[in-house]
C-alpha cells in the first residue's frame, strides 16, 4: 500500500489511499465525510438505494482501525447522513468492537442526531472546532492565523488531470493550500467537487492502490 | 342533429368538408378506433371532433332537454397552448349549432377552484395533456370520473410516439380500456416514416376494429439558403451562425412576422442579443421563446405572436408545436435542421392556407453545412421523411405508473398486468419482470433479510396501495417523464420569475457576476438554495448559460441525401444548385488536400499536429452512430498496442486522437470494418457503462429514485438529494439485475448508438473502397470535428501509467 508522507509543523501524517490519514505522532486516524446511514435514510423515504451499499464503508473503517490500531479516531464531520436510522446501530457495533479507541467527532452540517445517540456509543462531540497545539480540526474551512494549520473535510475534493491528446482522469484527492488541508470524503455514497488547479496548492490524488503527489 | 347539419355549418364557414373528415365521422359512428393522418391546418380537429359530437347526439336524442351526462371524451394534446385552441374550436361549433355540450381544459394551469368544479360536475369533453391525465389517475375515485367515457383523442401523436410521454399515453389508455373495453381511441398524426406502426402503438392489442384514414393533402415547401458573400471568409466550424445575422435583418424587415428557429436555447439567447445589437429598433417588437423561460413569459409571447404584434420571435423546438400563428409569414431555420420531418413541420408554422407554398430560409452556421440546404431540397423532392421509433419495455415509466395507481385507490396486480400486456410497449414483459417491478415498489428490491425501513407501497388484502401522505404527495409532485436537470429558478428581487438555468452554470458564478438570460443582462444579487435572485444590469457583456440536453443526430434520410449530393458533385453539368456552386471552392480544397469521396469510397485521413496524431473517418451517418463506430475502431487498433484515444465526432465523421503514433495501416490490414457480431463488438468496445450512466439520469428520475424536491425545501429534504450517478454506481455494484439499470443499457443500444442504423452503415462501408490519405494539414472535413471540445475517451492503458504520463507533462509545464 503506497501512502504519502506529509510533514506539517514537524508532525508526520500518512495520507492513505483509503481516503483516510494517519497522524503518526498522535497515533490518530483521521477520516471525514462518512455519510453513514445514507442508504437507509433514502429507503425510509421510498427511494430504493440498495441496503448493501452502506456496508462497505464500515468494513473499510474496521479494516483501517485494525491495521493502525490508533489511540484515537478523529472524524471531521458528516459522520451520519441525516436523522436517526438503524444503520447507526451498525456503526455502534463497530465502535464497541474498538472500545479501547477514543472516538471524536467534529460536528458537520449533516450531523443532526440527538446528543444521546453519541453518548450511547461514547463519541466525544465537538460542536465547532477542535484545537490541538497549532492544529485546528474542523468540518468546513475556518479562518486561520499564520502559525496555525487547519485540517477539514466537507467539500469532497476531486481533481481532474489533463494529458496530451485531450485526455483526462478525475480522482478523489487531498488538497493542501497554504495552511489548510482538505480531506477526501471517506464515504462511498458521495460525489466529488472538482478542485481548481492552483500553483500554490499541493494535490494528492488517490487511486485504489496508491496516493500520488501531483 | 345529423351529418347534414354539420355540412351546412361547414358551408357557413366557407369551408368544404374534406373526404377524410367525413370518412372519420363514419368510422367513429361505426365504433372503430383509428389514426387520422393529416397535416396541421387541414381541419384535422374537425374530423375527430364531429365524430365525437355525432355519436353523442345519437346516444342522447333528447340532448337539448335532459340533464347532461358525464365525461364523454378526452382530448389529449402534447402542449397546453394547443389545448386552448381545441377548447376554442369545439366550444364555438357547439354554440353555433346550439348544442349544450361543455368543454373544459385540465392542465398545470388549471386552478384548484376549477378542479373542484370539474370534480363535482365533469364537462362532456376534457382537453388535457398526458401528464395531467396521469394526475387524474392518481386521484381517489378516478374510475367514477371515467364511467361514461367513450372516446379518447390523442392529438399530434407523431410528437408523442418517439418519447416516454407516448409510453405514458399507452399506459393511461390501457387503464381506461380496462374500465371500458368498448372505449374508442383516435390518434391524429402528421406524416412520419412509420405511420402504420404509429397506429399499432397507439391502439395496442385490444382486438377492437381499427382504421387508418389519410388526408392526402400535399405540402409545398420551398427552401432558400442564405449565403455568405464570400464563402472563403465563412468559418469552417461552429454552430451559432451569427455571422449571417446581418442577412436575416432585411428578411425580418420585409416580412409581416418571422419565426427564427435555432437548435439550442443558448443559441436563441445569442441570436436575440445580437439581433438587438444589430438593429436597436427591434427592441420591443422581437421576442425570445424557449423551454427554460417562465411559462408566463412564453404564454405572453405566444399570445402576442398570435395577435400579430411581434415582428420576430427567436425560438427553439419550443415553438415546433402550438397554435397556428396566422400572422407569421416567414420561417427561418438557423443551423442544421437535422431531419426532414422537423424541417417540414417548422416550414409549416407560417400561417399559409393548406396547399399554399411555404417558404423557409436556411441559415448555415459553417461552410460545410451549406450542403444541407441542397440535401433538404432533394429529400423534399423525393418525399422521404423520418420514422419515430417508439420506446419499448420502459420500466421506469411502469414503476411510476404503478405507484400512481397505488396512490389513487390501489390496484390488483393481476388486473394491471393483463392490461399492460395489451400495450405495444409492455407486450413482452414476463410475469417475472412484472413481479420485479412490484418488488421494487414494495420493498425497494431488497434482497437482504435485514430489517428494512423501506415502505413505499404496501400490500393489504392483495391490493397494492400507498398509505403514507408524505410519499403520496412527493409522488404527485415528481410525476411525469420530462426530466430537467437540477434547475435553479431565476427571479427578480421583486419575486417575478424569469425561468430556470442549470446548477452547473450558476455554480461557476458568484454574486455581482453578470449573465445574459431571457433577453436581459442580469446581475446576481444572491443565491439561496435553488433560487438565483437577480437585478437588471447595464453591463455590456454577460456570460450566456448553456443547458444540457442531447444534441440530435442528423437523420439517416438527410444523411443519405448529403452523401448523394457529395457523390454527384463532380458529375459534369450537375452543379446547378446555388449551394453546390458556393461549396465548389471548399470541396476543391478538400480534394486537393485530401480527397472528396464518392459513394463507392470511404475516406480515412491521418494527420499529425501539435496535439498529437489524428485519424479521421467519414461515414456521414450522424453523431450517434459515429460515437459507437469510433469506439469499435479504437478498440480494434488498441489490440495492436496499448493506446489511449480521445474521441470526437460530428454528423459527418469522427476523430481518434492519440498522444502516440497510430498504427493505421496495420489496422486497416486487420479488417477494421469486418463485423461479425455487432452487439458483441459494441459490448467489447463502447464504454457502454458511461453512456448508460448518462441515460440513467432520466430513468432514475422517472422511476422516482431521484427527487427534485419541493419548492422552498428545508435542509432535511436536502438530505434526500442524490444524483442518479450514485444510484447507478450502487446498482452496478450490488444489483446488476436491476431492470432499470438494464433498461439504461437497452436504451443506449436503441437510441444512443442506433444499432440498426449502425448495422446498415457497416454494410455500406464494407462495399466501399477504403481511401487512406495523409494530408499535411487538417482538411475542411476534419476541422469542425477537431475543434469540438465534447470528447469521449477510449483506453486500454493502465491507470497508473496514464497518471504517470500526465504528471510528467504537468511538471514540464
Amino acid at each position: 500500500m503506497s501512502a504519502q508522507l506529509l510533514t506539517i509543523h514537524g508532525q508526520v501524517f500518512e495520507l492513505l489511499p483509503q481516503k483516510a490519514m494517519y497522524w503518526r505522532d498522535a497515533e490518530t486516524l483521521i477520516v471525514s465525510d462518512l455519510h453513514l446511514g445514507k442508504a437507509s435514510h433514502f429507503r425510509k423515504n421510498g427511494m430504493a438505494l440498495p441496503m448493501q451499499s452502506g456496508m462497505e464503508d464500515l468494513q473499510q473503517l474496521d479494516f483501517l482501525l485494525r491495521l493502525y490500531n490508533p489511540k484515537r479516531l478523529l472524524i471531521l464531520g458528516d459522520l451520519f447522513h441525516s436523522e436517526y436510522n438503524q444503520e447507526w446501530e451498525l456503526f455502534g457495533a463497530l465502535r464497541r468492537k474498538h472500545a479501547e479507541i477514543i472516538f471524536q467527532l467534529v460536528r458537520g452540517n449533516h450531523d443532526i442526531l440527538k446528543d444521546h445517540h453519541y453518548e450511547k456509543y461514547d463519541i466525544a462531540l465537538h460542536l465547532n472546532t477542535l484545537h490541538e497545539n497549532d492544529f485546528i480540526f474542523s468540518h468546513d474551512k475556518v479562518p486561520v492565523k499564520e502559525k496555525q494549520f487547519c485540517i477539514t473535510g466537507h467539500i469532497h475534493p476531486g481533481f481532474v488531470l489533463h494529458g496530451k491528446g485531450k485526455q483526462s482522469i478525475t480522482l478523489p484527492c487531498f488538497y493542501k493550500k497554504k495552511n489548510t488541508l482538505i480531506m477526501p470524503a471517506f464515504g462511498w455514497l458521495t460525489g466529488l467537487a472538482h478542485m481548481p488547479y492552483d500553483k500554490v496548492a499541493e494535490v494528492f490524488v488517490l487511486t485504489e492502490a496508491a496516493v500520488h503527489r501531483i | 342533429m345529423t351529418e347534414k347539419e354539420i355540412l351546412a355549418w361547414f358551408k357557413n364557414q366557407h369551408w368544404k368538408a374534406h373526404a377524410f373528415q367525413q370518412e372519420t365521422w363514419k368510422a367513429m359512428l361505426e365504433g372503430y378506433s383509428g389514426l387520422v393522418n393529416a397535416p396541421t391546418g387541414s381541419g384535422k380537429t374537425y374530423s375527430v371532433w364531429f365524430g365525437i359530437l355525432l355519436e353523442y347526439l345519437k346516444k342522447h336524442p333528447d340532448y337539448k332537454t335532459k340533464k347532461k351526462p358525464g365525461l364523454q371524451a378526452l382530448w389529449i394534446t402534447p402542449i397546453r397552448a394547443l389545448a386552448k385552441e381545441i377548447d376554442y374550436a369545439t366550444t364555438r361549433s357547439c354554440k353555433d349549432l346550439d348544442i349544450p355540450f361543455e368543454v373544459a381544459i385540465r392542465s398545470g394551469d388549471t386552478t384548484t377552484a376549477q378542479k373542484t368544479k370539474q370534480k363535482k360536475n365533469m364537462p362532456q369533453l376534457l382537453v388535457t395533456t398526458p401528464e395531467s391525465l396521469h394526475l387524474l389517475l392518481s386521484q381517489k375515485g378516478y374510475a367514477d370520473m371515467f364511467k361514461d367515457l367513450s372516446t379518447v383523442v390523442v392529438d399530434e401523436w407523431h410528437e408523442l410516439i418517439g418519447s416516454k410521454r407516448g409510453v405514458q399515453m399507452e399506459l393511461a389508455l390501457s387503464r381506461l380500456k380496462g374500465l371500458n373495453p368498448e372505449l374508442k381511441t383516435w390518434g391524429i398524426s402528421a406524416t412520419i416514416g412509420n405511420l402504420e406502426e404509429a397506429k399499432d402503438v397507439l391502439l395496442g392489442n385490444y382486438g377492437n376494429p381499427t382504421k387508418m384514414i389519410r388526408a392526402e393533402l400535399p405540402k409545398r415547401v420551398e427552401i432558400e439558403t442564405i449565403f455568405p458573400d464570400k464563402v472563403e471568409n465563412f468559418p469552417w466550424s461552429g454552430f451559432v451562425g451569427t455571422k449571417l445575422l446581418p442577412k436575416v435583418v432585411p428578411i425580418i424587415h420585409a416580412s409581416n412576422s418571422v419565426l427564427i428557429f435555432t437548435n439550442t436555447r443558448s443559441q436563441s439567447e445569442i441570436w436575440y442579443r445580437q439581433l438587438l445589437e444589430a438593429e436597436p429598433g427591434f427592441a420591443g417588437i422581437i421576442a425570445l421563446h424557449h423551454g427554460s423561460l417562465d411559462q408566463k413569459t412564453r404564454t405572453w409571447v405566444e399570445d402576442n405572436l398570435h395577435a400579430g404584434k411581434l415582428k420576430a420571435v427567436i425560438c427553439t423546438s419550443s415553438l415546433d408545436l402550438g397554435v397556428d400563428f396566422s400572422a407569421v409569414d416567414t420561417v427561418v431555420q438557423v443551423g442544421s435542421p437535422k431531419g426532414v420531418a422537423r424541417f417540414m413541420q417548422r416550414a409549416g408554422r407560417s400561417g399559409h392556407s393548406p396547399g399554399a407554398l411555404s417558404r423557409i430560409y436556411f441559415v448555415p452556421t459553417n461552410s460545410l453545412e451549406i450542403i444541407e440546404g441542397a440535401a433538404m431540397r432533394e429529400s423534399i423532392k423525393r418525399g422521404v421523411v423520418e420514422s419515430r421509433v417508439p420506446y419499448i419495455r420502459s420500466f421506469d415509466v411502469l414503476v411510476q405508473y404503478l405507484v400512481t395507481l397505488a396512490v389513487a385507490d390501489g390496484f390488483k396486480p393481476e388486473i394491471i398486468y393483463a392490461e399492460i400486456k395489451k400495450t405495444f410497449c409492455y407486450a413482452s414483459v414476463t410475469p417475472d419482470e412484472f413481479a420485479w417491478a412490484l418488488q421494487f415498489i414494495t420493498n425497494g428490491g431488497n434482497s437482504l433479510d435485514a430489517y428494512d425501513e423501506f415502505h413505499k407501497v404496501i400490500i393489504e388484502d392483495g391490493i397494492y396501495k400507498v398509505t403514507s401522505r408524505a410519499i403520496a404527495s412527493r409522488h404527485r409532485l415528481s410525476m411525469g417523464t420530462i426530466v430537467s436537470y437540477s434547475a435553479m429558478q431565476v427571479k427578480y428581487l421583486s419575486g417575478k420569475r424569469l425561468g430556470s438555468i442549470e446548477e452547473n452554470f450558476i455554480s461557476k458564478l458568484k454574486p455581482g457576476d453578470v449573465f445574459w438570460f431571457s433577453g436581459n443582462n442580469l446581475e446576481i444579487v444572491h443565491i439561496h438554495h435553488m433560487d438565483v435572485l437577480v437585478r437588471k444590469s447595464k453591463a455590456k457583456k454577460g456570460l450566456i448559460p448553456s443547458w444540457q440536453g442531447g444534441r440530435m443526430p442528423l437523420s439517416s434520410q438527410l444523411a443519405e441525401m448529403i452523401r448523394y449530393k457529395i457523390d454527384h458533385f463532380f458529375d459534369p453539368g450537375t452543379i446547378e444548385e446555388e449551394e453546390l456552386k458556393k461549396l465548389k471552392e471548399l470541396f476543391d480544397l478538400q480534394a486537393k488536400r485530401s480527397h472528396l469521396p464518392t459513394n463507392n469510397e470511404f475516406l480515412i485521413e491521418y494527420v499529425q499536429s501539435r496535439e498529437g496524431y489524428h485519424v479521421f473517418m467519414y461515414p456521414f451517418e450522424g453523431r450517434f452512430v459515429h460515437e459507437g463506430m469510433a469506439a469499435i475502431v479504437a478498440r480494434k487498433i488498441s489490440e495492436i498496442q496499448p493506446i489511449t484515444f480521445s474521441v470526437a465526432m460530428n454528423d459527418y465523421g469522427f476523430e481518434l486522437l492519440s498522444d502516440q503514433e497510430i498504427p493505421i495501416e496495420e489496422a486497416l490490414e486487420l479488417d477494421l470494418f469486418g463485423i461479425e457480431n455487432l452487439e458483441k463488438e459494441i459490448q467489447l468496445s463502447v464504454n457502454a457503462t458511461e453512456m448508460a450512466r448518462r441515460r440513467f439520469r432520466e430513468i432514475a428520475s422517472i422511476a422516482g429514485l431521484v427527487f427534485q424536491g419541493f419548492p422552498g425545501k428545508s435542509a432535511k429534504t436536502r438530505h434526500l438529494q442524490a444524483n442518479a450517478e450514485l444510484f447507478f454506481k450502487v446498482f452496478e455494484q450490488y444489483d446488476s439485475g436491476n431492470l432499470l439499470l438494464r433498461q439504461a443499457y437497452d436504451e443506449v443500444l436503441d437510441f444512443q448508438l442506433e444499432i440498426q442504423r449502425m448495422r446498415k452503415a457497416y454494410n455500406r462501408i464494407n462495399k466501399q473502397k477504403l481511401v487512406l490519405v495523409r494530408p499535411d494539414k487538417p482538411t475542411p472535413f476534419a476541422y469542425p470535428i477537431m475543434v469540438d471540445r465534447m470528447r469521449g475517451k477510449f483506453t486500454n492503458e493502465k491507470l497508473e501509467d496514464r497518471l504517470f504520463k500526465m504528471k510528467t507533462q504537468l511538471e514540464k509545464e
